[in-house]
């Protein structure tokens, strides 16, 4: 059996060009008749064939979206618990050498946090922060885990990768989900972009195997979208994907597909995902994982993200701040991870869904599943 | 056709709904009472069982039975928590579903058969999701669950009674009631199960996720006191060949 890694090596620009030389409309039919699905679909479905059947793409992924999730959205907010770092990432606001205000929050900031988060009556929260080990230890998640198991049903984690023994402890202290973004599959262009711990392209890689086999039942991956054609990222996650789905087979995958905002760097997006292709990319990943959430940000504004959330998505996060203490008033959100496009409250959103025949749902886990 | 009880509980419909997926919980509670069912199943991982203003549970016409079943388990260990964290709120009818599988969500057996063992010395009433599996099924007859419910075809694909010679069997072998559920899709689904002899059908997506869920829902009431009545009238024999008109049944 190949590794994962020989499997990521193995997309290429090359292969894809040559792909798309030769792929005809009815191939993208084929897989639209459900003939196969998972990382081989993928390439069909966001081909410039399958430009011509944008129409049957939609309403196949509407009707797939129905059959596995029905008319619920859940919803969630990220909880930026730390913006110190260490890394370098030449597209984030957090990188370390931007001069910008940093804060570690305490733990009774955290649960100043929790509590004003809770009263806009959310449930799932998202644990963000940098990574800096001088003020973020795996101790203090795991202490930021257990205050937050006192407001919300469901805690995922956006964190540094870590090593197995240390996701078993963030699991036994109540975290249900994890997300790791690979950013990009190509090696190079990874390598060209980070400095830092973050550096190491294959440790990252490897993280979703690590959280699946520490015991996460919900494994989140994602791109950032504009350093590498999307066309390459979108098959690569792809792949690695199906790889996990094989081998951790009781681990949920979901999706995101963020593309690059401004950060407050002067990073020029080498390649700029527009919101068609965004939505063709994220039509495919409905229809090859069907049984796969796919979340959309605040990152995108408030028009694409209702037509999504009807056509393919499930998860939308909601009235989101990306500063450290920015829901209880402690810092202003003006120095973000990056520029929110939807400002709507969670009461808004949720009128706005209710409108469009959809369920928002705040509460879709129980620390009963939790170990 | 006998009346349908389970676990001492007489119930006047054989149509069971799940209360997921729907776009509203009022849009459920409306489909709910136009079923007629007496018995709906609620994900604990969907509510707050002890609150009284719980956003579905409050919506459940009173007098139904709430079956609160396990889903977001991935092994007995799991669902056996979730049982108990029901079972704390006053919920005992546990609908023991245990899928690891993500794509498909089937039901793993192992773990199904290890709960339901637990769950039933504990005093739970316990209503078991599996394959059609006729011999799961005796076995969890042995460790005194009170129905089986047996998938027609994978939960919310909406292919029918793919298994149906397996459920034949379990029909035929089981003494528990036998409830289909998973994959029913069309009311005519649910006719063919009731006619084939299961004691009730378990519909969820194929209500919520249509586009007019409380006229599902009567279309399904309907296909079901259609079996119902046909099985009553005693349909005439397909085929050709002559049997007898008063079969020998005297055991």
């Amino acid at each position: 059996m190949k590794t994962l890694t020989d499997l990521i090596d193995g997309v290429s620009d090359e292969k894809l060009k040559s792909f798309y030389e030769t792929c005809p409309t009815n191939d993208v039919g084929n897989v639209l008749a459900g003939n196969y699905r998972g990382a081989r679909a993928i390439p069909f479905l966001i081909s410039p064939a399958s430009m011509n059947l944008v129409d049957e793409i939609r309403r196949k992924a509407n009707v797939l979206r129905k059959m596995h999730f029905g008319k619920t959205v859940k919803l969630y907010a990220p909880l930026y618990i730390s913006n110190y770092c260490v890394n370098n990432c030449k597209y984030c606001g957090f990188r370390a050498g931007n001069a910008q205000a940093r804060r570690r929050l305490t733990p009774i900031e955290i649960e100043a946090e929790a509590k004003s988060l809770k009263n806009s009556k959310l449930d799932s929260v998202l644990v963000v922060c940098g990574e800096d080990p001088e003020y973020l230890t795996v101790d203090f998640i795991e202490e930021t885990i257990k205050i937050l198991k006192k407001f919300f049903s469901s805690i995922s984690l956006e964190i540094f990768p870590l090593d197995t023994a240390a996701y078993e402890r963030l699991v036994k202290a109540g975290a249900s989900g994890l997300l790791i973004y690979q950013e990009t599959y190509d090696r190079k262009l990874y390598d060209s972009l980070h400095s830092g711990p973050k550096k190491d392209f294959t440790f990252r890689l490897e993280s979703a195997s690590r959280a699946a086999e520490a015991g996460f039942h919900k494994i989140g991956l994602g791109v950032l979208l504009g350093l590498k054609n999307w066309i390459y990222d979108a098959a690569a996650m792809a792949v690695h994907a199906e790889w996990l789905g094989k081998k951790f087979w009781k681990t949920a995958i979901q999706f995101s597909f963020p593309r690059i905002r401004e950060t407050g760097t002067d990073f020029k997006t080498p390649n700029p995902v527009g919101e068609d292709e965004l939505e063709r990319m994220m039509l495919a990943f409905r229809i090859a994982f069907p049984a796969a959430e796919i979340s959309i940000s605040t990152r995108e504004n408030r028009e694409f993200r209702d037509s999504v959330v009807s056509s393919c998505a499930t998860m939308m996060s909601a009235a989101s701040k990306v500063t450290p203490g920015a829901y209880s008033g402690l810092s202003d959100n003006e120095l973000g991870q990056f520029e929110i496009r939807d400002t709507r409250e969670v009461s808004d959103i949720c009128s706005n869904l209710k409108n469009s025949g959809l369920d928002p749902v705040m509460k879709d886990w129980d620390i009963a599943l939790n170990p | 056709m006998k009346d349908l009880i389970i676990a001492g509980q007489k119930f006047g419909s054989r149509l069971f709904l799940g209360t997921g997926k729907f776009s509203s919980s009022q849009i459920m509670r409306k489909s709910v009472i136009v079923s007629g069912t007496e018995l709906v199943t609620v994900a604990l991982k969907r509510i707050d069982p002890g609150a009284k203003d719980d956003g579905i549970l409050s919506c459940i016409p009173k007098g139904i039975r709430v079956m609160i079943n396990t889903a977001g388990a991935r092994n007995a260990k799991e669902a056996v928590r979730i049982a108990e964290f029901a079972g704390s709120a006053g919920f005992d009818w546990i609908k023991l579903e245990i899928h690891p599988d993500q794509e498909y969500l089937l039901p793993d057996p192992v773990e199904t058969l290890a709960a339901a063992e637990l769950l039933v010395k504990n005093g739970f009433k316990v209503l078991p999701y599996i394959n059609a599996d006729p011999v799961l099924a005796k076995r969890l007859e042995d460790a005194g669950v009170h129905a089986v419910m047996p998938l027609g075809s994978p939960i919310g694909s909406n292919q029918g009674l793919k298994t149906e010679l397996m459920l034949k069997i379990i029909i035929e072998q089981c003494s528990i009631p036998v409830v289909v559920d998973a994959g029913i899709g069309l009311p005519s689904h649910a006719s063919a199960a009731i006619e084939m002899g299961a004691s009730a059908v378990l519909v969820n997506t194929a209500i919520a996720s249509s586009d007019n869920p409380v006229l599902m829902a009567e279309a399904f009431a309907c296909a079901v006191k259609a079996a119902e009545m046909a099985i009553k009238a005693v349909p005439p024999l397909a085929g050709y060949k002559a049997l007898a008109t008063s079969p020998l049944n005297i055991f």
